[in-house]
């Protein structure tokens, strides 16, 4: 892995402050301490990954995955790990659609929007259940309850439409189905009662399978 | 373990573990690929330890855990062997049902095995091998070959199958260059999508300079529905690891990068696993088994972005950056990963390279066609029977995947198109089902191979949905580097947007072909330059459905929502407001739902008695229980209604312009009701006694008895129609008349000319033709029958004919077909209500001849015993005679009814070769000016409905040409009133749906009289009531023009 990180020092794009001493960078992020959780993980991961700019994405990832989302501090903190501007990790994060800047909800569900999906109902039933949820893909619920998210392939075509809701993969799912879930996470999240112009009955739940 | 060092070594294991490896000792294989295991792999897992023990076989018995088998809409599938039985849906409960009947004593559990699906025309038959389910049978699994028998977490496993044999001979027996001249001489070309060469891209970066170079494993599968990599790599990742150490021998490279997707969690595992093992073998690190070759590998998951699918963009993501591509040249192989030369090849590709190392190249390019070689994985997903992951010798036709592999489509639907190569790729329609299946035809097609995603679509996909759909995913997955891609995708896919929500008009159309053409020459990088094609092939393909969006705001697949108020009445030919009359009949105001019927179509009293109503396979209520019995409400509504008038425009003398109709039927009849509604004088031309035309000649009393069709009929004379009938146009009245004499004409004149069989004989006394025989019947000249009757065909006159034959008074009545009863085109209820009556059917039968006694009348008919063969681009099978088998069945009359043909009258409009006149599908304008077709005559023998909305769309088309100048203005296409009352919160009914009562089959047997009867106002008005509502609260795009 020498070898990789000597070339990677090459890359003139990932030193733009190279002027600056880290010392500096470090007094800069200093203003605030970091938040302690945040600077536990950022000890244990700096043993983990060579302060290289190819580093980052894993570096995002292991944050992720502690978190469940991307705290500001931990973008900050590998920032001045990596010698980068913060507005890079942001921009870097930003890119991809796996990373979230908000904690998210207490239950994840994620809808499949692959193709094969779509033309099996997944279109209909994502619509639905942010009707039922009141919120958007990317959000969490008001209570905290549940995020929504869409995905745009899992790969698990011919259970289509797939929803994933917390790690498990259900195949062949349904308004109704999806919403007994919910309904069945403790700490029940309320329906949203008032469905608005689009769902007034079950009739348009089950357009998903026509 | 100790390292292995040498070669030798190696061979040493292999033949250890081959010779330790029982063939016939019972093993029971767990799928555990990512669909299995979400059906409870884990816990069959458990429960056939547990039960196993219990049985005590668990040291008899292994159990292993494989990778993905492919079949997963199966799942969870359970394979035994030595047997070969494959058991679908298996769940944990099953398990020791398995134990005790399969593994302790060979028997098979029925339940759980195949079950062919009703589309390929073998409907119910089950079959316990693996091997000859068509699914499997049909493949060619060289890739994915192992995946059923390996565990992929056991290097032993992978080694004791021949794994690794590859790379001792790419270090031993050959040089770099020995090893690119065996791939290139393969044809092996990028799995990816490209196509490229894989052996000239190796040979690019070998000669590239530089002492560093990289090999690097693309597993970003990005393509929505597609996951031949994910499985691949999740059921047999040394194959793809071991292709990847032979390419970096061949280039020179010491590092590998797996770039895969975050969200393929399994796949990233079992690799991990996979690479520690190797490792631990010595097939990773310094000096491989003694070589002078060394080599690691590392693993980079992405982070869900669908450009760095493309190379550039993945090295940038690699190295740390947003994943952004770069323009080429420098292409990878000479400036690649961190600046050095870099070979970037699929994960199916690097999977073959082993098997081309084993078997040779030469070997391998002898499968596929001319210039694709191979096999290719697919996984064919969408609307089919059988969805997973398939492979196949390239050069495979379509068809053979779709209906063979596939099982068909779903619910008997029909297919519509293909999509292959996901949002890159295009929609390839049911018509070029023929093609094959490789690089140069799909291209060529408008499509691309892509990675191998499949997705199959029916009549209930919409394909501008489908191109907006694609549209913005490439939005969203535009990384913004280039405008062309980055602006030029959005506004497509606004356009889109405008033509799904009906404000886009044909300019629209126009847009979208210049801004994809725009954004196709115009873009940095794949992801842009392939965005447009799903729109340009659908565009392509389907342009009469986007024509259908743009001129009449009408989605046909009923998927956007806008433009249709529920899916029963969009499916609905003639257009018919369905939810509306349903609940005015479930509040008891039949008048009303009658006047509402009335409103697009004029023949309620006939359409509820013989429509085949299409438009209860799109309600809804058939996904909860079963749908609405809409027609016979509306034959409740219809009985029990009293008689409305319908309202006729009073118009100004100067504007009111005069019509000719030919033909009396439900086209003709239609055209002149709408036509006199707007105020014009229409005269009908009828050639027969009476009006009606196919509806009174050949369709049986039984089935509508005159009374009723004269009610209909009736209606729109009082309107003020003329009939004149005993009028034969093109005979006694010659067309140039008509044209003199009217200022347009609507030909309607049906489809009563016969086909014959072609068959020695024919012409023998007894030998007669469906649809004149019905007719003549009705005329009352032929009122009865003797001896026995063999009708010959599979539609509606045919099993019209044979019923009436029956109450005629034959004695034995068979209908033969030359198919299967599923692919019959008749309506299923009448096979049933005949199969009553006592009607015999014989099936795969086609006649060879009459067999005339010696005063030339008929006493048999020769019938050759079939077979079903191919799958024809309708998807059924086509039949093939068995040779030598001939039956003859005795019958003293014969009735053919395989087909009809128009009727046009001499001097009318031009005909195709079909015989049909041909039209403008939207107007039915024909070639002359003023002269419209419809019905019958245009679209050969059809239903009742059709007809009824041929003749509506041509009322208006004649009123818009008879005045140019004027806005067009029609009623029935007014805003929607309806004033009943739903409660949305309320319990939705849970009564089933309701049986339509019917005569006794003894009594049919000898009586014209009506054979279903009405329901009880009770039931009619619960029966309407099941109906969930779509429409309620819905505002739709006003139809109204200009």
């Amino acid at each position: 892995m020498n070898k990789l990180v000597s070339l990677d020092s090459a890359a003139k794009t990932a030193r733009p402050r190279k002027t600056g001493t880290p010392k500096i960078g470090r007094s800069r992020g200093a203003v605030r301490a970091l938040d302690p959780e945040v600077e536990r993980w950022f000890a244990a991961a700096k043993a983990k990954y060579p302060s290289t700019q190819s580093s980052m994405i894993p570096l995002l990832q292991s944050a992720q995955s502690k978190f469940g989302y991307l705290p500001r501090d931990a973008m900050q903190a590998i920032a001045q790990y990596l010698v980068v501007p913060a507005a890079k990790v942001e921009g870097v994060a930003s890119f991809y659609a796996q990373f979230r800047f908000e904690k998210p909800g207490r239950h994840r569900v994620t809808v499949c929007s692959g193709t094969a999906c779509y033309v099996r109902g997944s279109g209909k039933l994502m619509e639905d259940l942010q009707t039922e949820l009141a919120v958007v893909p990317g959000r969490t619920t008001e209570d905290g309850e549940v995020t929504l998210e869409s995905v745009s392939c899992f790969g698990a075509c011919a259970l289509a439409p797939v929803v994933v809701i917390d790690d498990k993969v259900m195949r062949q799912q349904t308004t109704d189905s999806v919403r007994a879930v919910i309904k069945g996470f403790s700490g029940a999240h309320k329906p949203n009662g008032g469905c608005g112009g689009a769902c007034h009955n079950h009739a348009h739940d089950e357009g998903s399978h026509d | 373990m100790t390292k292995l060092a040498t070669r030798a070594e190696l061979d040493a294991l292999r033949a250890d573990l081959s010779k330790a490896f029982d063939p016939d000792r019972r093993r029971i294989f767990v799928c555990m690929g990512t669909g299995c295991k979400s059906c409870g792999g884990d816990q069959l897992l458990a429960a056939f330890e547990q039960e196993l023990k219990r049985a005590k076989l668990d040291k008899d018995v292994d159990i292993v855990m494989t990778g993905c088998r492919g079949f997963c809409e199966r799942g969870a599938l359970i394979a035994i062997r030595p047997q070969g039985y494959l058991y679908c849906r298996v769940n944990p409960t099953d398990v020791a049902e398995i134990v005790d009947q399969t593994i302790a004593r060979g028997e098979v559990v029925e339940r759980l095995i195949y079950e062919m699906p009703a589309a390929v025309g073998r409907k119910g038959e089950r079959i316990a091998e693996e091997a000859s389910i068509p699914f499997y049978e049909n493949q060619m699994r060289l890739v994915l070959g192992m995946n059923d028998r390996i565990n992929p977490s056991r290097i032993e496993d992978y080694i004791r199958e021949g794994g690794y044999a590859g790379l001792e001979r790419a270090l031993f027996d050959m040089d770099p260059d020995g090893i690119i001249d065996e791939v290139q001489r393969s044809g092996l070309r990028g799995r990816g999508g490209g196509g490229f060469p894989t052996g000239q891209k190796w040979k690019f970066c070998r000669a590239a300079a530089g002492d560093t170079k990289y090999v690097i494993c693309n597993a970003d599968e990005g393509d929505p529905g597609a996951f031949m990599d994910r499985s691949l790599l999740e059921g047999n990742p040394h194959s793809v690891l071991e292709g990847m150490a032979i390419g970096a021998r061949a280039i020179g490279a010491s590092h590998g990068y797996i770039y895969i997707r975050a969200e393929y969690p399994l796949a990233i595992e079992r690799l991990k696993v996979a690479i520690d093992q190797m490792r631990e073998w010595g097939l990773l690190g310094d000096n491989i088994l003694g070589s002078d070759f060394s080599f690691d590998l590392i693993i980079k998951e992405g982070a869900g972005a669908f450009v760095c699918g493309e190379e550039t963009a993945l090295i940038a993501s690699i190295e740390g950056g947003r994943g952004m591509p770069k323009a080429r040249p420098p292409f990878p192989a000479v400036k690649g990963l961190f600046g050095k030369p870099t070979n970037i090849n699929n994960v199916e590709t690097w999977g073959n390279v082993p098997h081309i190392m084993t078997g040779g190249g030469d070997k391998y390019a002898s499968l596929g066609n001319e210039r694709s070689k191979g096999t290719k994985i697919f996984s064919l997903v969408g609307k089919v029977n059988n969805t997973g992951l398939v492979e196949v010798p390239m050069g495979m036709e379509l068809r053979q995947l779709v209906y063979q592999i596939g099982g068909g489509v779903k619910d008997g639907r029909t297919l519509k198109a293909v999509q292959s190569g996901g949002p890159s790729g295009g929609c390839i329609p049911a018509s070029m089902m023929h093609l094959p299946i490789d690089y140069e035809s799909l291209a060529k097609a408008g499509a691309i191979m892509g990675s191998g995603g499949l997705v199959v679509m029916d009549d209930t996909t919409c394909m501008v949905d489908l191109a907006r759909y694609f549209l913005r995913f490439t939005e969203n997955e535009s990384c913004g580097k280039c405008a062309p891609c980055r602006l030029g995708t959005r506004q497509m896919r606004m356009i889109l947007d405008d033509i799904c929500e009906g404000r886009g008009t044909e300019e629209s159309i126009t847009q979208l072909e210049a801004l994809g053409e725009a954004v196709r020459k115009g873009s940095l990088c794949g992801l842009g330059q392939t965005a447009p094609n799903p729109v340009l092939t659908t565009i392509k393909y389907f342009r009469d459905e986007y024509l259908a969006h743009v001129r009449e705001k009408r989605c046909p697949a009923g998927v956007c929502q806008p433009l249709f108020i529920a899916t029963c009445s969009n499916r609905c030919p003639s257009e018919v407001d369905i939810p509306a009359y349903l609940s005015l009949v479930a509040e008891g105001r039949n008048e009303e739902a009658l006047r509402s019927h009335m409103d697009r179509n004029p023949f309620p009293s006939v359409c509820a008695r013989v429509c085949p109503h299409p438009c209860e396979e799109r309600c809804l209520r058939g996904t909860v229980d079963e749908p609405v019995s809409i027609r016979t409400v509306k034959r409740f509504m219809v009985d029990s209604a009293i008689d409305v008038s319908v309202p006729v425009i009073e118009r100004p003398a100067a504007e009111v312009r005069r019509t000719a109709v030919v033909g009396a039927g439900p086209a003709g009849l239609t055209t002149a009701y709408f036509l006199r509604r707007l105020g014009h004088e229409v005269t009908v031309f009828e050639g027969m006694p009476e009006p009606g035309g196919m509806l009174r000649y050949g369709i049986p009393a039984y089935r509508l008895p005159t009374d009723e069709l004269e009610r209909d009929i009736e209606r729109i004379t009082k309107m003020g129609v003329k009939i004149v009938c005993n009028a034969r146009v093109g005979k006694e009245i010659p067309v140039a008349s008509l044209y003199d004499d009217f200022d347009a004409v609507f030909v309607g004149s049906g489809a009563w000319s016969d086909v014959a069989m072609g068959v020695p004989g024919e012409d023998a006394r007894g030998v007669a033709s469906g649809i004149e025989f019905l007719k003549k019947v009705t005329l009352g000249e032929i009122d009865r029958l003797s001896g026995d009757a063999v009708v010959v065909g599979g539609g509606n006159t045919a099993i019209d004919a044979a019923r009436t034959a029956l109450r005629l008074g034959a004695s034995h009545v068979t209908v033969v077909y030359r198919r299967t009863r599923e692919e019959m085109p008749v309506q299923p209820e009448e096979v049933t209500e005949a199969l009553e009556e006592g009607i015999q059917f014989e099936f795969l039968l086609a006649p060879v001849e009459v067999v005339a006694d010696g005063q030339g009348c008929a006493k048999a008919i020769k019938l050759q015993r079939m077979t079903l063969g191919e799958f024809d681009s309708s998807g059924r099978r086509r039949p093939q005679p068995l040779e030598g088998a001939f039956v003859e069945i005795p019958a003293t009359n014969i009735i053919r009814a395989i087909g009809q043909k128009p009727v046009v009258p001499e001097g009318g409009p031009p005909v195709s070769k079909r015989g049909t006149v041909e039209v403008d599908q939207f107007s039915l304008a024909t070639v002359q000016p003023g002269v419209f077709a419809g019905g019958d005559t245009v679209l050969g023998p059809a239903t009742a409905v059709e007809a009824i909305a041929h003749g509506r769309r041509a009322a208006e088309a004649i009123e818009r040409y008879l005045h140019p100048d004027k806005p067009a203005y029609f009623p029935w296409n007014g805003p929607r009133q309806l004033e009943t009352a739903f409660d949305p919160d309320a319990a939705r009914s849970t009564a089933p749906r309701s049986q339509t009562p019917k005569l006794d089959p003894i009594i049919r047997r000898h009586s014209f009289d009506e054979v279903e009867l009405m329901l009880s106002a009770t039931h009619a008005r619960c029966e309407a009531g099941r109906c969930l509502r779509c429409d309620f609260g819905k505002t739709v795009v006003a139809r109204e023009e200009e």
